[in-house]
C-alpha cells in the first residue's frame, strides 16, 4: 500500500510539473510552401503526404501514425508543420483554435478505392457503382454531409428493401476524419457512406476492419479484405501492388501550421473532454477489458506450453532422451526470444493467418501465448535444474519413475524457487500486450490513443493509461508475494 | 539374495570398478570400508543401478537385474532401499508425507495406512514429536533418522547405506549408528559404505576392503581388524585407527 502511494505521489507531481510548462512553443517560421524547405515536416505515415514531404529538399519528416499526432507534435512544437489532406485539416483545424491551414493548398490530389490485383469483375463492379452514384447526385449528398458548410446534414441512408447477398470486407483507418473516423465505437465518415452505398448497389453486406494505415494495401493483397479505402491517392508505388477504381473525389494536401497566441484549457475542462464527454472513458474500459483477457489466456497458453518445453529440455540433459524434440524445442526458443514481440505479433497476423478470417483477440492471444511460453520455458527450467540431483535419486530408489519424480518431488520445489521470476513475466506480459495496437485491436494502449486523437490532448489520457497498468502490476505483484509465501510454509524456521 | 559377478563400471577413461564379485546372504550385514575413491560407493550405486554397470550380471533375489528398466527397474528398487550421505529428504513435504509417500503413491497402502505406519516409525527412530514439521527444521542426525523410517516405510528386502554418517556433525552420529544397530538386530540385510570403523567391528556380518575398484580383502570383522593379510588394508587401517 505504501508503494502504491509513492508511486501516486510521484505521478501527481509529475503532473503539476507538466501542466505548468505547456506554454513554450516556437513562433510560427512557415507562411507558403516554400518555406518548407528545410524544416521538420509531420506526416502520417504511409499517406500522400509523407510521400510529397520526403520530397522536400533537406527537410526532415517526422511520421506520424495518425494525422492527430502529427498535429499534436505540432501543437507542441516538435515540428514546424503538419502535410495533410485537405478535409481532415480542416477538422484538425476547427478543433484546434491555435492551428490554421495555409490558404494554397500544397497538391491538389485524386482519391480512389484499391482492389486486390485480378479481381477485375469487382473493380468494374465498382466503377458501375460509383458511375451510377455520381450520376443520381448520392456521391455529391454524401461528400456534402461530411466535407463544407453543412457537415452532418445530409446523412446517407440505405433504401429500403435492398437484399444482401453476402460480404465485403473494406480495410480502412480510422484515424483520418472526416473520410473515416470513429464515433463512440462506431468506425464513420465520407469513405464509410461512399461504400454503404456502393455494397446497397451490390448488394453486399459492408463489414469494416480498422487497422494501421500501412497494413491496409498488405490486408487487400493477402485477401483479408476485398477492397482498401481510406482517402487513397492512386500513387505508382501502390499501382504495383493493387488495382485502383476511377476516382471517388479530389481532395487537396495542405500545410497546418501554429497560429500563434496563447490558448489554454482549464484541468477541469481538459478532464472533462478527455474522459468524460461522449463518455469517452468508455474507451479506457474496453480497452482495459480486452488487456485483461489477451494477457489471462496468453499466460494459460505460456505457462502450459512453457511448463511442456521444460520438462523436454531438462529432460534431454539429465538423460539424454527427446533429441529430436529437444532440437525443435531449441530452434523455437532461439527464434522467439531472437526477434521482437511486435515483429512476431504482426508475422503472425499478416503471414501465418495472413488469408485466415480470425478474430484478432485469438491471434494476439496465441502470439503473446506462443512468446510467453518461450521465456516460461526457461524459466522452468531453470527451476527444475536448480534442484539437486540427489532429490532425483531419493525418488528413484523409493522406486519412482522418472515421470513420476518429476511430477510429486522436483516440479513442486522447481515451482516454490520459480514463482517470483514467474510472476515478473506475467507482469512483463500484461505491460508487453500494449503492442497489440498494431494490428488495431482496441486494448487499453490504443483505447487512450483513441482518446488521445479526438481530444488532441496528449497528458491524460497517457498517464490515466499508465496509472491503470501500474495499479494492476502493483496488484499481481502483490499477489504473487502472497503466494510465495504461501508456498515457501516449508521454510520456516 | 544379491549376487554380483565381474562388475565393471568406467567413467570415460577412468575404471572406478575393475571385476567386483560378491555374493550376500539374506541377513548379512556386509560393512564395505576403503580409502576414498576406491569405488565403494560407485559400487553401491550400481547395486541399485543409479549407476548402469559398464559390464558384469547383477542378480536380485534370482533376478538378472543389470538391464532392468522401467517398471521392472522400480520393481527392484522398491525392494531394495537406500539411505544417502546428504539424506536427500524431500524438503516441500512434511516429516509424515516423506515417509508415507512411497507406500501411498505404490498403491501399497492408503493414505490413512500410510500415517499410522508412519506413526510405529516415528515412535521406532524416537521422532514422535516430529510429524507435522518440515526438513528444514530438524537436525542432521535427526533428518538423517527420518530417511531410514522413509526407506523403512517401503518394506524393503535389503538396505543400501552410502556413507551414511559422513555429512553429520560428530554428537549426531551416534544416534543414527544406534538405530542402524538396532535393524540390524531385527534381522535387516544391509550393505554399508561406512568410515565408522567401531560400526564395522560391532555390527558387521562380513567387512570387505575395496581399493582401486577391487575387493582387496574380505572376511569377518575380528580378522580384518586384529589380522589384516594385504599391505594396503595394514596401510589403510593404520591410518583410520
Amino acid at each position: 500500500m505504501k508503494k502504491i502511494l509513492a508511486a501516486l505521489s510521484v505521478l501527481l507531481v509529475m503532473l503539476c510539473m507538466m501542466t505548468g510548462c505547456a506554454a513554450q512553443v516556437a513562433e510560427n517560421t512557415v507562411h507558403c510552401a516554400d518555406d518548407l524547405v528545410g524544416k521538420r515536416i509531420g506526416v502520417q505515415i504511409g499517406t500522400t503526404g509523407m510521400t510529397f514531404a520526403e520530397d522536400i529538399d533537406d527537410a526532415i519528416v517526422d511520421k506520424y501514425n495518425k494525422g492527430a499526432d502529427a498535429v499534436q507534435a505540432l501543437k507542441q512544437g516538435k515540428v514546424d508543420a503538419v502535410l495533410i489532406d485537405a478535409a481532415p485539416a480542416e477538422y484538425f483545424v476547427e478543433k484546434n483554435p491555435d492551428l490554421m491551414a495555409l490558404p494554397d493548398p500544397f497538391i491538389v490530389e485524386e482519391y480512389a478505392v484499391a482492389i486486390k490485383k485480378g479481381n477485375d469483375q469487382l473493380t468494374e463492379q465498382i466503377n458501375a457503382a460509383l458511375a451510377e452514384l455520381k450520376g443520381n447526385g448520392t456521391l455529391d449528398q454524401i461528400q456534402s454531409n461530411w466535407i463544407g458548410d453543412e457537415y452532418g446534414q445530409h446523412p446517407y441512408v440505405s433504401p429500403e428493401g435492398v437484399q444482401y447477398d453476402g460480404k465485403l470486407v473494406m480495410a480502412t483507418n480510422a484515424e483520418f476524419p472526416p473520410y473515416e473516423l470513429k464515433e463512440s465505437s462506431d468506425i464513420t465518415g465520407f469513405d464509410v457512406d461512399m461504400m454503404r452505398a456502393v455494397c446497397d448497389i451490390l448488394g453486399k453486406e459492408l463489414v469494416i476492419d480498422d487497422m494501421a494505415f500501412d497494413s491496409i494495401i498488405t490486408a487487400v493483397t493477402s485477401g483479408k479484405a476485398d477492397v482498401g479505402v481510406a482517402g487513397m491517392t492512386v500513387t505508382e508505388d501502390r499501382l504495383k501492388n493493387v488495382n485502383f477504381s476511377e476516382s471517388y473525389t479530389t481532395a487537396k494536401q495542405v500545410i497546418i501550421v501554429r497560429k500563434g497566441g496563447a490558448y489554454s484549457e482549464s484541468f477541469a475542462e481538459r478532464f472533462t473532454s478527455t474522459f468524460l464527454d461522449k463518455e469517452r472513458w468508455l474507451y479506457l474500459a474496453e480497452g482495459l477489458g480486452n488487456t485483461l483477457l489477451i494477457t489471462a489466456l496468453a499466460l494459460v497458453i505460456g505457462v502450459v506450453l512453457g511448463f511442456v518445453i521444460a520438462i523436454i529440455r531438462s529432460t534431454n540433459q539429465r538423460t539424454h532422451r527427446f533429441k529430436v524434440l529437444n532440437f525443435f524445442c531449441r530452434i523455437y526458443l532461439t527464434v522467439i526470444r531472437g526477434t521482437p514481440m511486435v515483429v512476431q505479433l504482426l508475422i503472425i497476423y499478416f503471414v501465418i493467418f495472413g488469408s485466415v478470417n480470425i478474430n484478432k483477440i485469438l491471434v494476439a492471444v496465441i502470439a503473446f501465448g506462443l512468446n510467453s511460453a518461450a521465456y516460461v520455458a526457461e524459466i522452468v527450467r531453470s527451476g527444475i535444474m536448480s534442484v539437486d540431483n540427489g532429490q532425483f535419486e531419493a525418488g528413484a530408489s523409493l522406486g519412482f519413475g522418472y515421470a513420476q519424480t518429476m511430477v510429486s518431488i522436483i516440479l513442486p520445489q522447481a515451482l516454490r524457487n520459480i514463482l517470483p521470476a514467474l510472476g515478473n513475466e506475467a507482469i512483463v506480459l500484461l505491460k508487453e500486450t500494449s503492442v497489440s495496437g498494431y494490428i488495431a485491436i482496441n486494448d487499453l494502449t490504443k483505447g487512450g490513443d483513441t482518446i488521445r486523437s479526438q481530444t488532441y490532448e496528449a497528458f491524460l489520457p497517457l498517464i490515466a493509461v499508465a496509472l491503470i497498468y501500474l495499479l494492476m502490476v502493483v496488484g499481481l505483484s502483490a499477489l504473487v508475494n502472497r503466494l510465495e509465501r504461501r508456498l515457501s510454509n516449508d521454510k520456516r524456521k | 539374495m544379491i549376487s554380483v559377478n565381474d562388475l565393471k563400471k568406467c567413467f570415460g577413461e577412468a575404471v572406478v570398478l575393475d571385476g567386483i564379485s560378491l555374493d550376500i546372504e539374506k541377513g548379512e550385514k556386509v560393512v564395505v570400508i576403503g580409502p576414498s575413491g576406491s569405488g565403494k560407493s560407485t559400487f553401491l550405486r550400481c547395486l541399485n543401478l543409479l549407476e548402469q554397470p559398464t559390464s558384469g550380471v547383477i542378480t536380485f533375489e534370482g533376478k538378472d537385474i543389470t538391464h532392468a528398466k522401467g517398471k521392472e527397474l522400480n520393481a527392484v528398487r522398491m525392494k531394495m532401499g537406500m539411505v544417502f550421505q546428504h539424506f536427500n529428504l524431500f524438503p516441500h513435504l512434511t516429516i509424515r508425507r516423506n515417509i508415507t509417500i512411497g507406500p501411498v503413491k505404490h498403491k501399497l497402502m492408503t493414505q490413512a495406512q500410510a500415517d499410522k505406519r508412519a506413526d510405529e516409525l516415528l515412535a521406532m527412530v524416537g521422532l514422535s514429536d516430529k510429524a507435522e514439521a518440515y526438513p528444514s527444521q530438524l537436525s542432521g542426525g535427526q533428518k538423517q533418522r527420518i530417511a531410514i523410517a522413509r526407506t523403512l516405510a517401503m518394506n524393503p528386502d535389503v538396505i543400501l547405506f552410502d556413507e551414511p554418517t559422513s555429512a553429520l556433525d560428530p554428537e549426531m552420529v551416534g544416534e543414527v549408528l544406534e538405530l542402524m544397530k538396532r535393524l540390524a538386530e531385527d534381522g535387516m540385510t544391509m550393505i554399508v559404505v561406512t568410515h565408522e570403523m567401531g560400526f564395522a567391528r560391532e555390527v558387521a556380518s562380513r567387512v570387505i576392503f575395496m581399493a582401486d575398484g577391487k575387493i582387496q580383502e574380505q572376511g569377518a570383522p575380528e580378522e580384518i581388524f586384529t589380522s589384516p593379510k594385504n599391505p594396503r588394508l595394514r596401510d589403510f587401517l593404520a591410518r583410520v585407527l
